[in-house]
């Protein structure tokens, strides 16, 4: 799965990092992110139900699916459509019982406007530059496999300069802790507000605190975490 | 995870589910669940106000459960949710294909509407 992850972007308009770190279990997570055209810029995360081989490689085909575009007579400027087009091509009937949530989000250089569209998936989080605002980004829609003919809600927001965008797998906060509690989402978004790690790497400061306050051991689900910067 | 069915006017079952529908809890209930609900083709109302924890493979159970009895012309209903539990069905916007309602009083008169 490592291999099929972009290459970090460390310039330009628009910025990226990742952390990656498996379940002892093969899970379900992927993500990516491609430039669509001059002016656009792609990022997407999915997380297939269950572990195993058979997640891992529902979540590999649907990253090839985005990585190469191969979505027949879809706009992938168009979250509502992409996720239109996952959900009629990856129905759980045909594919083993698996379903899969999906963050998939769209930002336009020229306009500084984002759209995006999530389905069975927590909000992914835009951060501003002094960390004081952190605006949840979702749209209510079914997971996707579920049920054929079923239609996707997006919605659209704007970028101000030095945002920063977290897309993550509930991986990322669903975490048995030290003292015996369960986190949930909750727990995890106080750690947005923190300054974030300078030159990079905020992707894995988010990893190390979570490590931090989880139990010994490895963490019970993949740990994915996209960060995107828009200078 | 453990699971009891009572049957109710109208040809009606009521699911009690009891426990974690994590992987293991799943597994452990889902051919039984599937013989004891779906496979009756009857209408069910399925109570969650017991179930502590639900993943992923829970809402499979529910999803491939509703889609069974719906071709088999039957309705399931979910309710009783605890704050937790409906976080997670209103995450997946289950609601979008199976009814859920706050106690199984509203859960059969969503049957009837």
């Amino acid at each position: 799965m490592q291999s099929l992850l972009p290459a970090p972007i460390r310039s330009g308009p628009v910025m990226t990092d990742w952390f990656f770190q498996p379940s002892t279990e093969l899970g379900g997570d992927a993500f990516g992110h491609h430039q669509l055209g001059e002016h656009s810029f792609a990022g997407y995360l999915i997380d297939v139900a269950g572990h195993g081989v058979g997640a891992a490689m529902h979540s590999v085909s649907v990253m090839n699916v985005m990585r190469q575009r191969a979505l027949p007579g879809t706009d992938f400027h168009s979250p509502s459509a992409v996720l239109g087009s996952l959900n009629e091509m990856f129905q759980m009937d045909s594919h083993n019982g698996m379903y899969f949530s999906m963050w998939y989000g769209v930002y336009d250089l020229r306009t500084r406007i984002m759209n995006y569209a999530s389905a069975g998936h927590h909000p992914s989080y835009l951060a501003n530059p002094p960390r004081t605002d952190i605006t949840p980004l979702q749209t209510r829609n079914l997971v996707i496999g579920a049920m054929p003919g079923v239609s996707f809600k997006e919605a659209s927001c704007a970028i101000a300069p030095a945002s920063t965008l977290y897309v993550f797998s509930d991986g990322v906060f669903e975490v048995a802790t030290k003292d015996g509690r369960q986190w949930g989402l909750p727990d995890f978004l106080p750690l947005l507000s923190q300054p974030p790690a300078q030159d990079g790497g905020e992707p894995a400061r988010l990893y190390a605190a979570v490590k931090q306050v989880a139990r010994a051991g490895p963490l019970d689900d993949d740990f994915s975490m996209l960060t995107v910067t828009f200078t | 995870m453990e699971f009891d069915v009572t049957p109710l006017e109208g040809g009606i079952h009521r699911v009690h589910l009891n426990g974690r529908m994590d992987s293991p809890g799943v597994d452990r209930i889902e051919l039984r669940f599937t013989a004891a609900v779906v496979a009756t083709g009857r209408t069910a109302v399925v109570d969650l106000s017991d179930v502590s924890f639900l993943a992923s493979m829970g809402i499979r159970l529910f999803i491939t459960s509703a889609r069974a009895l719906q071709g088999k012309g039957a309705k399931m209903v979910l309710y009783g949710a605890s704050k937790e539990v409906q976080s997670v069905l209103d995450t997946v916007a289950l609601d979008q294909i199976i009814p859920i309602a706050p106690d199984e009083s509203q859960a059969l008169a969503l049957l009837n509407a």
